[in-house]
């Protein structure tokens, strides 16, 4: 653990359930550079298992409406009611595209490991995190992305095997510079952009939970091409 | 007795099918702020209660959606008893294979049936679409009156869509999808036991009537029964919440 994930209550987690690479360690990192504060009103674009929600609910003591899609907020309802937040955890079944809060509602918006995920509709779905922000607000993703080389090939024979519908790795991953420039178009002003070092170890560690042919891309990349990055911009 | 004709059975003394009153129905109702010459969608209008009495009341077009055949004959037939077939349509079947026009009805409303529209959330977002803008969405739903809720109560199928929804986050989700509240009616013990009795009474009844069926055990199940006593109206709460639908 290095220094800068010492102070990290994600951490702290006895069950830690990461739906992703390093994502109790990026968080960290995106709440400090989103500047999350007490009494902030946070949006979470992608859920996951919702313990960084509850975290953030329950040790930056916010309230958090977190977007979950896949499996609805339920789950992550529960695990709020079970930490004591439940009143500052609201987990929807929302897809950031089609959000329909009001103009300017949140002080803060985050996406850790789930913004790739969102593919071509990136775009839609960071115009609408936009909108939502207030001004002044910070909207950072912390997720898989790619450094700005071509995929090996063997790479995207892995990959391309894992996903046959070609919706895998290479399809939703792209570079930091890529993601800060769509932040730009979308009226952000970029004020972090970098990539993890820690990435490659966190991939690895990730990797321990993953299926045998997805462990198998992991390790052959190593950190060749796909990586962990977070941009972070500021509504003006 | 399959799924239909276990409720048509338990719910066979209900007028109204929700642990509720008429006169919290009629309080809703004019949070709904009915008016003649509306168009008015209820999802999951069981036996068309509250259709009839909205229908006497005001000039107004009510399309309920059943999937109960029982259920919608018998709405069917205690319109035309009341002389309201013309202002009253029953289509039956599952409401997600009705195709609303977007944005087409002046009320919409879903009445403890939101597992009709895929649960809480997406009923939410069908109904807002169907719904006018500045039109007004009902929906009657389960919340948790006390949290966490004890573990084997949020394993049961029964309660699978409270989680860990509170009134007050339950009211932000609806926030969430653009409904704004303008109305909350909330049900007392004495709505949910009235409710209950009922079922038992039914139960008994049919139990009685058919002695030696295996159905009798699942109709008087302790479990179910212990659920009534226990956790409705104590752990889990049950409103109408009445919203505009945007602020447009």
């Amino acid at each position: 653990m290095n220094n800068s994930q010492i102070n990290n209550p994600l951490l702290q987690f006895k069950d830690r359930e990461a739906w992703g690479p390093g994502s109790f360690e990026m968080a960290f990192s995106l709440i400090e550079a989103t500047g999350i504060k007490t009494g902030m009103r946070v949006l979470e674009v992608g859920g996951g298992s919702g313990q960084i929600a509850v975290a953030l609910a329950k040790h930056w003591n916010v309230t958090v409406f977190t977007l979950e899609p896949w499996l609805g907020g339920n789950q992550i309802q529960a695990r709020a009611a079970e930490a004591g937040v439940w009143d500052r955890v609201i987990a929807l079944c929302m897809r950031a595209q089609n959000m329909r809060f009001a103009d300017e509602t949140f002080d803060a918006v985050i996406s850790i490991g789930s913004f790739e995920m969102i593919g071509e509709e990136r775009p839609d779905a960071l115009e609408q995190m936009v909108r939502v922000a207030k001004r002044g607000a910070r909207i950072g993703v912390a997720e898989p992305m790619c450094l700005p080389v071509p995929i090996p090939p063997d790479i995207r024979e892995l990959d391309h095997n894992r996903f046959p519908d070609g919706r895998g790795f290479e399809y939703h991953f792209r570079s930091v510079d890529w993601t800060a420039e769509l932040f730009e178009r979308a009226g952000l002003a970029v004020i972090e952009r970098r990539y993890f070092p820690e990435a490659i170890r966190w991939w690895h560690e990730f990797s321990e939970q993953v299926s045998e042919a997805e462990r198998a891309l992991i390790h052959a990349d190593s950190g060749r091409w796909g990586s962990l990055g977070m941009v972070v911009g500021e509504k003006n | 007795m399959n799924r239909f004709e276990f409720f048509a059975t338990i719910e066979r003394f209900h007028k109204i099918q929700n642990p509720t009153s008429e006169e919290k129905l009629d309080l809703a109702a004019s949070y709904c702020a009915f008016r003649d010459g509306m168009r008015v969608l209820d999802v999951g209008c069981g036996k068309g209660w509250l259709a009839r009495r909205l229908a006497k009341k005001f000039d107004i077009q009510v399309t309920g959606l059943e999937i109960n055949r029982i259920f919608a004959a018998e709405a069917r037939e205690l319109a035309a008893a009341e002389g309201l077939s013309e202002r009253i349509e029953i289509w039956q079947g599952p409401a997600l294979e009705f195709h609303p026009e977007p944005a087409s009805f002046d009320v919409v409303m879903c009445i403890g049936a939101s597992f009709a529209l895929g649960g809480f959330e997406p009923a939410l977002d069908w109904m807002r679409g169907c719904a006018k803008p500045g039109g007004i969405v009902a929906i009657g739903e389960v919340f948790a009156m006390q949290l966490p809720l004890p573990a084997d109560v949020t394993n049961m199928p029964r309660y699978s869509e409270v989680g860990g929804r509170s009134l007050w986050t339950t009211v932000e989700a609806m926030r969430s999808h653009g409904l704004m509240l303008r109305g909350m009616v909330e049900s007392s013990r004495d709505d949910w036991n009235r409710y209950h009795s009922l079922h038992w009474q039914a139960a008994l009844d049919w139990a009685l009537a058919n002695p030696g069926q295996p159905d009798i055990k699942i109709l008087t199940d302790p479990a179910g029964q212990r659920c009534d006593l226990e956790i409705d109206g104590r752990c889990i709460g049950w409103a109408i919440f009445v919203a505009r639908n945007g602020m447009d």
